[in-house]
């Protein structure tokens, strides 16, 4: 219990007025940030480094730390409120989050994902106090070839984003993979779809495709149709918070998403966004009535933010204990250690010790503070909703070009959003779910880059994906994920119920 | 002390207005770092862009234009920027790579060179349970069979994967054969040197510098021409590897630039590096001092594209 | 048969061509995966012809689009688009506050509003308001443009 006097201490350090005013700073500045969609925690750490070079260290990582929690509170506030996802990570909240803000279940919606962050946050954070050298062991198993059975695995979760049409799925989810390949490509560093524009060899971001086509394409989409123009969406409806039902229906959610989300924030290549795809996938397949999802079921928003939040605690363990940087936030946190000649890895927790343990403790102390913001904050959100239609929509097109240009100041990216927000529109209007796009976008270069490192380290071997013992599991889990439902209702249809 | 009032006073006017001055084209440079914020080009963009405004300049902005190994940047520089005095780009030895295998219009040899600044040298690891001990067991696996030696690095054709090639043809082996795996960023290249996914790494020192001193990695060698000062690893070149690199980073002017322009900013550039404040940057970035002005510059310009060239060319990532 | 349905198909099936075309003439260096740069994009090229096709054969039986709205607005949809145009082609010349004023009150316009005065002002104060939170607060570079000097 070595760990909990010193966290303690920690407390001690990071609970100083003046620290205590440098998380507020940043929790207050992430909130903003995460609203805004291609401005994330990773670029405004990296704006900050140098205004904060004469700070005392320990105030600038607790407010590094309340931003980076609070730009993903903030994110899912937008992907609710606006179906507009400020972060990759919270993409998936808005399929179900905003289905509930368009029945009037907005601030039930935000509470739940502010709840579920809090918790999944907390217990991350507790994780991450007490079995950090455990999970970093776990976490350098993972080569190329267990990431590749990975992903294989997130692919065959996407069957259940896939809507009611199997080929208007399929085609959705070819659209966004399409939009993966454009690029240099990373194993041979040659371009590739690039058509001989420059800009074009950066590939095409994430966010620029997931403002796109829910942003742009929805506000076409909506200004299209005369008959919703006109409808009026209530902000509230029945109770402002939670009702018992409500909160029954989340907390397990909660718990299965922190489960899911801080191991694949823990691995170097896990990324925030496959976590919150599995925790969907697992909410629906354990509902009771899964033919709410897509219309407003809290499970689909409670599961993928906890997971979200756990996976942003899981980040801090590899870097932490070993110095190595798993996303690009955590990239820009060790060149802030750097800044302060501090060097993360073992030796971190012994010659640092106060610096790390305060830094831990503010986490928690940035958890309260955000569900303390963001829970009173959650009914003056919603009544964004009743915001008129047109400025609305107005100002949802100017902040979602101004993040997308302000990606790398390229006006390319505009024209790039133009052109995404109108297949958008057309896949809205013809009925295709957006959803399997954003996954093909995510999944697709990560699963091709693993599959190639694998094979290029094995010099063309493909039995490396079944002899490696946990990229095999993983494959067979894959395998289980297809397979079982169907034996299963075989097996059911034979059994007089 | 009425010049400085003076220049003071149209610092002010300039700040607050934004008033442009076309004459002095040290003031209100745009530099021009053609990647995102927080990395090696940006932070030497900005830390001069710091240096040359302690030193008197007004109005210097830094601009991000990220992407393909800096080549998005330099296609800019090459159209947009043409002739105009007051811009100025970053780049460095990655740009080289990109340029090539990206099989770019553009290239450096277009732009006007002004300097090189700073550089890292690179080193070469193994995780600590490595069966490699030494440079020399690593070079004999290279010779028995380099496709049996997965290195792990940074993108295709840069820095680190133009060392494999060259310590690889060094060593004698067969240069087609080598197998080296690029990966998105050093964290996930370190994970997988660590976890033994790959059998060595090559990164920039300072990257791996706290994983080399903790034991976590081996470090069997360093690329720098001598011994470096607080770095306990020995060269390439003591080990019989005749090998020696530099990922330095450099600035360069847009193409067009009549000799005054150019001088103007070769002047500058050259006043800001022999501040202290930019020798107290060096010093707390830990970056080494290879500073290299004008023709001379060019040269190095070329006789690293050349190099660079035959090493794609020979691993097969550029015709 | 579904006019739109049909085009979507055929679009679908010019993108699939596309990449394959595009693809096949990239330079494939040596490598030890034995799986190039190629693969992934034919794979996907080849799902995208086939989606392609199913959303043709649809359109054909007439299954494809069972419920589309009943009513569209196009004009208010070129609105927009028109927005978004002169927006970026206004970024750099004019500046963002211009810039993003233009597409604001070509969204409202769209959207059927007719208070031209409140949502002029309304555009004014948030891309003030943006501009300056951008610029100053987080030391972003955004075009300054016609306002270059005055804010």
């Amino acid at each position: 219990m070595e760990a909990l006097g010193a966290l303690m201490d920690g407390f001690a350090t990071a609970l100083t007025p003046i620290n205590i005013m440098w998380s507020m700073v940043g929790v207050t500045l992430g909130t903003l940030i995460g609203i805004l969609p291609g401005i994330g925690p990773a670029l405004t750490i990296a704006l900050l480094l140098p205004v904060t070079r004469t700070l005392d260290p320990t105030g600038a990582f607790i407010m590094f730390a309340g931003l980076y929690y609070g730009a993903m509170y903030g994110s899912s506030t937008t992907s609710i409120l606006l179906n507009t996802p400020g972060e990759s990570g919270s993409i998936v909240t808005a399929l179900e989050g905003n289905q509930m803000a368009r029945r009037g279940r907005g601030a039930a919606a935000l509470a739940t994902a502010a709840i579920g962050s809090f918790i999944a946050g907390t217990i991350g954070t507790l994780l991450l106090t007490f079995l950090a050298p455990q999970f970093v062991k776990l976490a350098i198993l993972f080569g190329p070839a267990e990431y590749f059975a990975l992903m294989v695995l997130a692919f065959m979760t996407v069957t259940t984003l896939l809507g009611a049409s199997v080929t208007r799925g399929m085609t959705s989810l070819m659209i966004g993979l399409a939009f993966g390949l454009a690029g240099t490509d990373i194993l041979t560093g040659q371009p590739r779809l690039v058509f001989g524009i420059p800009s074009m060899l950066r590939g095409i971001d994430t966010v620029v495709v997931a403002v796109g086509l829910f942003a742009v394409g929805e506000a076409l989409y909506m200004a299209s149709r005369r008959d919703l123009r006109e409808a009026v969406i209530l902000p509230i409806q029945g109770s402002l918070f939670m009702t018992r039902e409500e909160w029954r229906r989340s907390w397990k959610p909660w718990l299965r998403g922190t489960a899911i989300g801080f191991p694949f924030g823990a691995l170097p290549a896990g990324g925030t966004e496959i976590p919150t795809f599995l925790s969907y996938f697992m909410e629906k397949k354990l509902a009771k009535n899964p033919e709410e999802f897509g219309k407003g079921a809290i499970e689909g928003v409670a599961g993928p933010e906890a997971a979200n939040n756990a996976a942003v605690a899981g980040v801090l363990v590899p870097l932490l204990a070993l110095g190595l940087p798993t996303s690009a936030t955590a990239a820009i946190l060790l060149a802030a250690f750097e800044q302060y000649n501090l060097q993360p890895g073992p030796q971190l927790f012994s010659a640092s010790g106060t610096l790390v343990w305060a830094l831990i403790a503010s986490l928690y102390i940035g958890n309260v503070m955000l569900l303390v913001l963001n829970l009173p904050l959650a009914g003056v959100w919603v009544r964004l909703l009743a915001i008129p239609q047109p400025l609305l929509y107005g100002g949802i097109l100017v902040f979602s070009t101004l993040g997308v240009y302000s990606l790398s100041n390229s006006t390319f990216d505009l024209v790039l959003l133009f052109i995404v927000g109108i297949i958008g529109f057309l896949m809205r209007r013809h009925d295709f779910p957006v959803a399997p796009a954003i996954i093909g976008l995510i999944l697709g270069p990560m699963a091709e880059a693993q599959f190639r490192r694998a094979l290029t380290i094995s010099q063309g071997d493909a039995t490396v994906f079944f002899t490696h013992p946990i990229s095999l599991a993983l494959l067979l889990i894959a395998l289980a994920v297809v397979v079982v439902p169907v034996i299963l209702r075989r097996v059911l249809r034979r059994v007089p119920v | 002390m009425l010049r400085r009032t003076f220049l003071a006073a149209t610092a002010v006017i300039g700040l607050s207005i934004g008033f442009v001055t076309p004459a002095l084209a040290v003031n209100d440079l745009r530099i021009i770092a053609p990647a995102g914020p927080g990395g090696g080009w940006d932070q030497t963009a900005r830390a001069l862009a710091d240096v040359m405004t302690a030193g008197g300049a007004t109005g210097i902005t830094v601009e991000n234009v990220p992407g393909a190994g800096g080549t998005v940047g330099l296609a800019q520089l090459i159209d947009q920027e043409k002739g105009k005095p007051n811009v100025m780009m970053v780049n460095g030895l990655v740009m080289v790579g990109a340029i090539l295998t990206n099989q770019s219009a553009v290239n450096l040899g277009m732009t006007t060179p002004i300097a090189r600044l700073t550089g890292e040298y690179e080193v070469i690891v193994v995780p600590a349970a490595s069966e490699i001990k030494t440079l020399a067991d690593l070079v004999a696996k290279l010779k028995a069979d380099a496709g049996t030696v997965a290195f792990g690095g940074g993108s295709a054709g840069g820095t680190d994967h133009i060392l494999a090639g060259l310590v690889a043809k060094a060593a004698g082996a067969d240069l087609t054969k080598l197998n080296y795996v690029p990966f998105s960023g050093g964290g996930e290249a370190l994970a997988a040197i660590l976890g033994g996914h790959v059998v060595a790494g090559i990164s920039g020192y300072s990257e791996w510098a706290g994983q080399i001193q903790s034991g976590e990695l081996r470090a069997l060698a360093i690329s720098a021409p001598e011994r470096q000062a607080g770095i306990d690893i020995p060269t390439l070149k003591e080990q019989g590897v005749d090998v020696e690199l530099a990922n330095w980073r450099a600035i360069v002017a847009p193409p067009g630039l009549d000799d005054a322009q150019t001088k103007a900013l070769r002047d500058a550039v050259d006043a800001a590096v022999k501040s202290d404040a930019w020798k107290k940057v060096l010093a707390d970035k830990k970056w080494t001092d290879l500073y290299l002005p004008g023709d001379d510059f060019a040269k190095l310009l070329e006789a690293e594209n050349a190099r660079v060239t035959e090493i794609l060319k020979t691993v097969g990532l550029v015709q | 048969m579904s006019v739109a349905g049909l085009l979507i198909g055929l679009g679908l099936i010019a993108i699939a061509a596309i990449i394959a075309i595009d693809v096949s003439g990239m330079r494939v260096p040596p490598v030890h995966a034995k799986v190039g740069p190629r693969f992934f994009p034919l794979l996907v090229s080849s799902g995208l012809a086939l989606a392609g096709a199913a959303v043709v054969w649809q359109a054909w039986r007439r299954t494809f689009d069972e419920d589309l709205p009943p009513a569209t607005d196009w004009f208010a949809v070129a609105v927009i688009a028109a927005g978004l145009i002169l927006h970026m082609n206004l970024l750099r010349p004019v500046g963002f506050v211009p810039a993003a004023m233009v597409l604001f009150m070509s969204v409202t316009f769209a959207f059927g509003s007719r208070s031209f005065l409140r949502d002029g002002a309304v555009a004014l104060v948030l891309a003030l308001v943006a501009y300056l939170g951008f610029t100053r607060l987080l030391g972003l570079q955004l075009p300054a443009g016609l306002l270059q000097g005055i804010i």
